[in-house]
Order: C-alpha cells, then sequence, then structure tokens
C-alpha cells in the first residue's frame, strides 16, 4: 500500500481536502504502470483498451482520473474474485468482441488508437435509451463499474468526496456549507 | 459426567439469554450461561467496525465463497455482507429443511441477533394483549398491559431507547431518551401527513440507542452517526447483551458463562417432577456434560429453544417437554413486510445531512383500532418503517456518457427519495409449524429443523391496504414518482427475522405450552423467554417485549427461589 503510506505522510488521510496539482502528480507515479501490472482476468489487450475507456469516461481534471486510482487493476480482480461463472463468461466474450470491432473500426494496431477514437465508440456503441446489445451492455457496465470503483477509491472516498467517518452528530444543513455540494463518501 | 450444580441455568445469550443472565444474577442466584457459538468480546471481536469500503477486499462486495456457504442468510440480501457476515451462519454447517420456503437467519455467538438486530423498540398495547380474545383467534394471552408496563419501563431505562411519546392507546409511551432528528425531507412528510391523513402519524424511529449521557454496561457513549451497527459498535452505543447485560451479570460474580456448549436436551426427573439437568455436547472437544441447576431458562431463540424442548422427551413427555397440548413447534409467526412505496421528493435540493442516522421513520398502526380505522377486509393491522435520503449521484449521470461533465455528476449527491415499508401483523395459525427431522442429522448428531408455514389470507389481503395507503400519503404529500410495490411473490416467513410463537402461552396446559410467568404449565422451573412464547405477533418489532418478559419472569424466578418454592 505504497499509495496509502504515501498519502498519510503527507497528512491528506483525514477532512475535505481538495487534490492539488502536487497531489496529482504524486498519484501518478503510484497509480497502475501498465508496463508492470499484469492482469488476471482480463487479457493484455482487453486491459489496454479497458484503460484507455475508462479515462475518456473519467478524466483527469483539476482532480485524478480513472486510472490515476488504479481503477482497471482493481475491476480486473473484481471480476475474477467476485462475479459468478456465468457473468465471467459473458465478460470474458463480450470483451472479446469488444476488442475485434475496435479492430475492425479503427485499427488492427490497438496502441495506435486515439483518445477521440475511443469517445466515437462509445458515441456509436454505448446505446443508452433504446436497444442495446452485448457490446453495448458491456460499454454501459463499463461506465457504471468505473464509477463505481472510482469513487470507492481511498483517494477519491477521503480526498476529492466529503469524507466524515465520525460524524457524531446528525441533522440538516446546507449542501453548500456541509460539502461544498460533493456527495458524502460514506 | 456431571460437572457442578448451580443455582440457574440460562441457555443462550441473545437479547433474552442476556436479560436473564443479568437479572438473575443481579438477584444473587449462582447462573451458569450457555451459548453454543464462538465468544464475541465488546469492541475487540468488533473487527470490521472502522473499515471503510477501500480498506475491505473489492469494495467489501460479497465473495461467490460466502454466497455458497451462507445461501440461506443470502436470501435477505444483506446479512452475508463483509463487513457482518462472520455474525451470521453458515448454512452447510447447520442445515436444516422446508416444506416450504422459510428465511432462518441465525447468529452462533456471545451475544446471538442482540448484536446485529435492526434496534427498533416498540411496546405492545392492550389492544394487542386482548386481540386474540376479543376477535375470538388461537388462545387468549394470559396477562394484559397492566402487567408487563413496569416492566417495559425497566428495560427501557437501563438499555436507553431514544423516541418521542405520542399517548397513542395502540403505541404506549416509553421511558426515552430525546429522539432522534428527522432530516428535512422527513420533517416534509411529517407535516404532509398531519395536515392530509387524520388517522395517522409521522414520528422518529423509536430506536435502542444512547442519543444523550450514558447507561450502564462495559463503557456505553452517546451515537456517533456512523450507522454501521451491525458491525458491532465501539462506542456501545446501540444496546447489545456485549455490550449491556452480560458484562451487568459478570459484574456480580455469580455468572460463568460457558461458549462451545450446544444444548440438546433438558432432563426431567420423574420424582420431583422438575426438570433436574442439562444436556450439552461441547463444540470444540465433541464430549458430552451435564450441569445440574434449580432452575433453568430457555432463552435460545425461538426454534432452537423449541427445538431443545422437542428432543426433551421423558416418559412423562414423550413428545417432549411441556407437550400436553400438542400445540409446541405450531403457530410460528414472523411478521410480514416489503410491501409499501417509494417517492422523489422534489424539494430541499440546497439541503444536506451530516450524520448517518441509525433510523428514520415511523407510523403507528392506525388500521382496526376502533372508530372509523376497521377494516372490512382484515383483521389486526400493520406499522410503517421508512426515511428519506438524497440518492448517492445526480440524475444526469445517467443521460451521460463520458467526461468532465459526467465526472462532476457522479460526485454530486442527487434528489430526494422517500420510502417506507409496512410491518403487518401475522395471525398464529395451528399449520403453520416447525419439527425435527431424525433422519437429517447435523454434524452433531442432532436431529434438524423442518418448516412448513406461510402467510395466510388476512395477512394478503392487509397487504394490499398497507400498499395503498403508503401510496395515498406520498401522492397527497405532492411527491413525484410514486411506487407502490409488493414483494408478495418472493415472500416467506422468516425474511423479518422475527420468527416467534412455537411454544406459546395460555391460561389453559391444554391448548398452551407456557403459563403467564413463561413457566411450563407441567414443568415449572423451566421458563422459555425468547420469542417462543408469543401467543401472537402484533405488529411491533418484538425484541423490547422479549426483554420485558424475560426481566419479569426471572424476577419472578429468583422470588420463587428464595422462598424456597423453585
Amino acid at each position: 500500500m505504497k499509495r496509502r503510506d504515501a498519502l498519510k505522510n503527507i497528512g491528506l488521510s483525514a477532512g475535505l481536502i481538495v487534490a492539488t496539482p502536487t497531489v496529482i502528480s504524486l498519484l501518478n507515479s503510484c497509480s497502475t504502470d501498465s508496463n508492470k501490472w499484469s492482469p488476471v482476468f482480463l487479457n493484455k489487450e482487453q486491459a489496454k483498451v479497458l484503460m484507455e475507456i475508462v479515462d475518456v469516461i473519467i478524466p483527469k481534471t483539476d482532480t485524478p482520473s480513472a486510472n490515476e486510482v488504479n481503477v482497471v487493476e482493481f475491476l480486473d480482480k473484481y471480476y475474477k474474485e467476485i462475479l459468478d461463472d456465468n457473468r465471467q463468461d459473458w465478460l470474458k466474450n463480450t470483451y472479446a468482441k469488444l476488442v475485434d470491432l475496435i479492430k475492425l473500426n479503427y485499427s488492427e494496431d490497438i496502441n495506435s488508437l486515439t483518445q477521440e477514437n475511443y469517445k466515437d465508440l462509445l458515441d456509436n456503441h454505448m446505446i443508452l435509451n433504446g436497444e442495446s446489445d452485448d457490446i453495448s451492455e458491456l460499454l454501459k457496465k463499463i461506465k457504471s463499474d468505473t464509477i463505481w470503483s472510482y469513487k470507492i477509491s481511498e483517494f477519491v472516498g477521503e480526498n476529492v468526496l466529503a469524507y466524515d467517518p465520525i460524524p457524531g452528530v446528525a441533522y440538516c444543513g446546507d449542501l453548500q456549507e456541509l460539502t461544498g455540494g460533493k456527495s458524502w463518501s460514506l | 459426567m456431571t460437572d457442578q450444580q448451580y443455582d440457574a441455568i440460562v441457555i443462550g445469550t441473545g437479547i433474552s439469554g442476556g436479560w436473564a443472565a443479568k437479572e438473575l444474577c443481579e438477584n444473587g442466584l449462582k447462573t451458569l450461561v450457555l451459548e453454543r457459538g464462538r465468544m464475541i468480546e465488546h469492541i475487540k471481536d468488533y473487527h470490521t467496525a472502522n473499515l471503510d469500503p477501500w480498506d475491505m477486499p473489492n469494495g467489501g462486495r460479497i465473495t461467490p465463497e460466502i454466497k455458497e456457504r451462507k445461501f440461506k442468510q443470502h436470501r435477505t440480501g444483506y446479512v452475508t455482507d463483509p463487513v457482518c457476515e462472520h455474525f451470521f451462519v453458515d448454512d452447510i454447517k447447520h442445515p436444516y429443511n422446508e416444506v416450504r420456503r422459510f428465511d432462518w437467519i441465525r447468529g452462533y455467538h456471545v451475544g446471538g441477533k442482540s448484536l446485529v438486530w435492526g434496534r427498533q423498540s416498540y411496546r405492545l398495547s392492550e389492544i394487542d394483549f386482548e386481540a386474540n380474545k376479543k376477535d375470538g383467534t388461537a388462545v387468549d394471552w394470559p396477562i394484559r398491559y397492566k402487567d408487563i408496563a413496569p416492566w417495559y419501563s425497566h428495560v427501557e431505562k437501563y438499555i436507553g431507547v431514544s423516541g418521542e411519546n405520542l399517548g397513542l392507546p395502540q403505541l404506549p409511551d416509553s421511558e426515552f431518551l430525546k429522539p432522534l432528528t428527522l432530516n428535512c425531507a422527513e420533517e416534509d412528510f411529517k407535516v404532509s401527513v398531519a395536515k392530509n391523513m387524520n388517522d395517522r402519524v409521522v414520528t422518529p424511529a423509536r430506536v435502542a440507542h444512547i442519543t444523550e449521557g450514558t447507561k450502564p454496561g462495559l463503557g456505553r457513549s452517546t451515537c456517533q452517526y456512523r450507522n454501521r451497527c451491525m458491525r458491532g459498535c465501539p462506542y456501545g452505543a446501540y444496546f447489545s447483551s456485549n455490550s449491556s447485560t452480560l458484562p451487568a451479570a459478570d459484574a456480580t460474580g455469580n455468572m460463568t458463562l460457558r461458549p462451545h456448549s450446544i444444548v440438546h436436551k433438558i432432563i426431567y426427573d420423574e420424582k420431583t417432577k422438575s426438570a433436574s439437568e442439562v444436556e450439552i455436547i461441547d463444540g470444540e472437544t465433541r464430549q458430552k456434560h451435564t450441569f445440574k441447576a434449580k432452575i433453568i431458562f430457555l432463552c435460545a431463540s425461538t426454534v432452537p429453544s423449541t427445538s431443545i424442548l422437542m428432543q426433551s422427551t421423558s416418559k412423562r413427555f414423550p413428545n417432549g417437554l411441556g407437550n400436553d397440548s400438542g400445540e409446541l413447534g405450531h403457530n410460528i409467526m414472523d411478521h410480514h413486510f416489503v410491501v409499501g412505496a417509494s417517492a422523489k421528493i422534489e424539494k430541499f435540493k440546497e439541503k444536506y445531512y451530516k450524520g448517518r442516522k441509525p433510523g428514520g421513520i415511523y407510523i403507528p398502526r392506525f388500521r382496526n383500532i376502533g372508530g372509523n380505522s376497521d377494516s372490512k377486509d382484515f383483521i389486526r393491522g400493520y406499522g410503517y418503517q421508512g426515511g428519506a435520503y438524497r440518492t448517492s449521484m445526480s440524475e444526469v449521470v445517467a443521460e451521460l456518457k463520458y467526461g468532465p461533465e459526467l465526472k462532476e455528476a457522479i460526485l454530486k449527491p442527487g434528489g430526494w427519495r422517500i420510502g417506507v415499508t409496512g410491518f403487518g401483523e401475522t395471525l398464529p395459525d395451528h399449520n403453520n409449524k416447525m419439527y425435527l427431522d431424525y433422519d437429517k442429522l447435523d454434524e452433531w448428531g442432532l436431529p434438524t429443523v423442518t418448516f412448513d408455514a406461510d402467510f395466510g389470507e388476512n395477512e394478503l389481503a392487509m397487504r394490499k391496504d398497507m400498499k395503498d395507503q403508503a401510496v395515498k400519503m406520498f401522492k397527497s404529500a405532492g411527491y413525484k414518482d410514486v411506487e407502490g410495490y409488493d414483494s408478495i411473490d418472493s415472500r416467506a416467513m422468516g425474511l423479518g427475522i422475527h420468527e416467534m410463537g412455537t411454544a406459546r402461552m395460555g391460561h389453559d396446559p391444554k391448548t398452551s405450552v407456557l403459563n403467564k410467568y413463561n413457566q411450563i404449565h407441567t414443568c415449572k422451573n423451566v421458563f422459555v423467554t425468547d420469542g417462543s412464547f408469543m401467543t401472537s405477533s402484533a405488529c411491533q418489532n418484538p425484541s423490547l417485549t422479549y426483554m420485558a418478559f424475560t426481566a419479569r419472569a426471572a424476577n419472578y424466578a429468583a422470588k420463587q427461589f428464595k422462598n424456597g418454592n423453585l
């Protein structure tokens, strides 16, 4: 848990703190390095695609992107350890279909794809309203899983969302005054 | 082999057993307390109490292994959560059988389900104690409200219950600590119901939490509004045997607590016409032991207590101890629920809450309590529990695919929603039963329990009203997207975790198992004070009633013991 220790050492573990550029660069140094990390459920090509998609869904702004809080490493392990056999089979098949579709539509070389290609993929193949096929279902699942795992990551839970492990009191108040307009993480 | 002799033996350490232990020990009786499961020490053994989602593997999602081992406990959808699943049994290790589905949710450890209970605490009323007699259902309760009222007070003052007195005949006032504060949406609903519905009221949930000061036990302090109660509370803010009654019993020096003690039989002595010994199997060594006592309190929770009585056969009681009536194991009840409504409240967009309350709102029973409240379609009644909250993300999230705008939306709270579910009374029915299967034994060689029970016509008719009235309240408040629901198709008894009634109280040994002091009619030194004594279910959450009856019975037993009558 290097990332966690690093954050604790600079005193970021408590309270509501807006992430600063320094914090983000620190996070960069701790986030998943695609060269060193090996997926346990997806294959390398699928993991690469997922890493690109999650950062399109949750890009870096003044707060970390999805990859900066290791969303893909988390989801890959979650697919393997939590999902039942049927769901795993469906995911394996549909991820394979997704990679085929990407190669067909954009490039045989996955590494050459741009962010714009991935935006185009989501624009055309994630169907929010209307009949949804397997690819669309997978893209929607990726969206909801990305949001969920981003929000329950330690950095986001403690520093981006409003964090209050021991409130001590319970009352209603002004949203801006209480959390600056953010949701509580717990 | 026979071990030591005690004045009293208490079987079980849950909400009833803890109270029996405390009252008997404080009355000076040398008491052996037997628990079939492992020790759970207050605070020390609440290992998940301070964990955030990112501290749990996979964000705390339930693993396939837990679902496989606890496939019946998992029917609740929440007790197999990794933050609390260690307080619930393994269904493969502890099997049972179902002629009709029955969700038997169990906790085998010191403290039992008092560690994980819902903490809702409501008194039964005179209307409830008179109901069976008035409408000719089952048998009459042998006691009335005045008999138990002082014991409700005794218990409430000790454990700490927060709430608001309303002076209602159907839901008597209690000895309250200050109520939980309603949030702004709950307050809005309360005002609306007061204005639009002249027959009902909204009140803060009455819950066994310390909201001010302290209470006796192991350093119990006020609620910190973390709402992680099911993991065990490191502040001792809600009542459990582990934080309150067992430490009190221990402090007297009169209690011997013995975990890993699986009681399976109470021995009846033909000469003295009373119970003389309790037989156990040691869960660790697998050796058998017997313990002698003058008084036995059976508090193992409804189904295990009834099962122990059924296994306690003798020449005098070939069908189970105290079972001259043939009612032992019959009349099993649970509350029927998961029926109500939810809605969207398009107000208070600039309001949010601080703190996570351990209870929301309660709407006391308003049906069949006289006058215009009477229904043609069903007898008895129901109450509602519920609450209002902001959803975790802005509604815009559903319409966006990616990008900074989506990112901003996922970090903002969504709008307000409100929901209520009814908790309805279930009538006792002789055909609803549990019994033992001696062909299917557990790993201790003991018979397994078979359930054969379901809700009846009165409950099904009541559910229509439970749904309709919830919809009506939300619509009259002007709330949007009002949706009524009724999960009747996936219903089963047990899901309410209020199983009760299998060794009922009554006036007549021919039709009931226990007398008005929770004594077996025909074996007076055995007291049964968990949910099995319930003659009717009422619609209130029952734990407070189990505690009050246990305290009353234990003090009666201690008095009889001192007078040489037991």
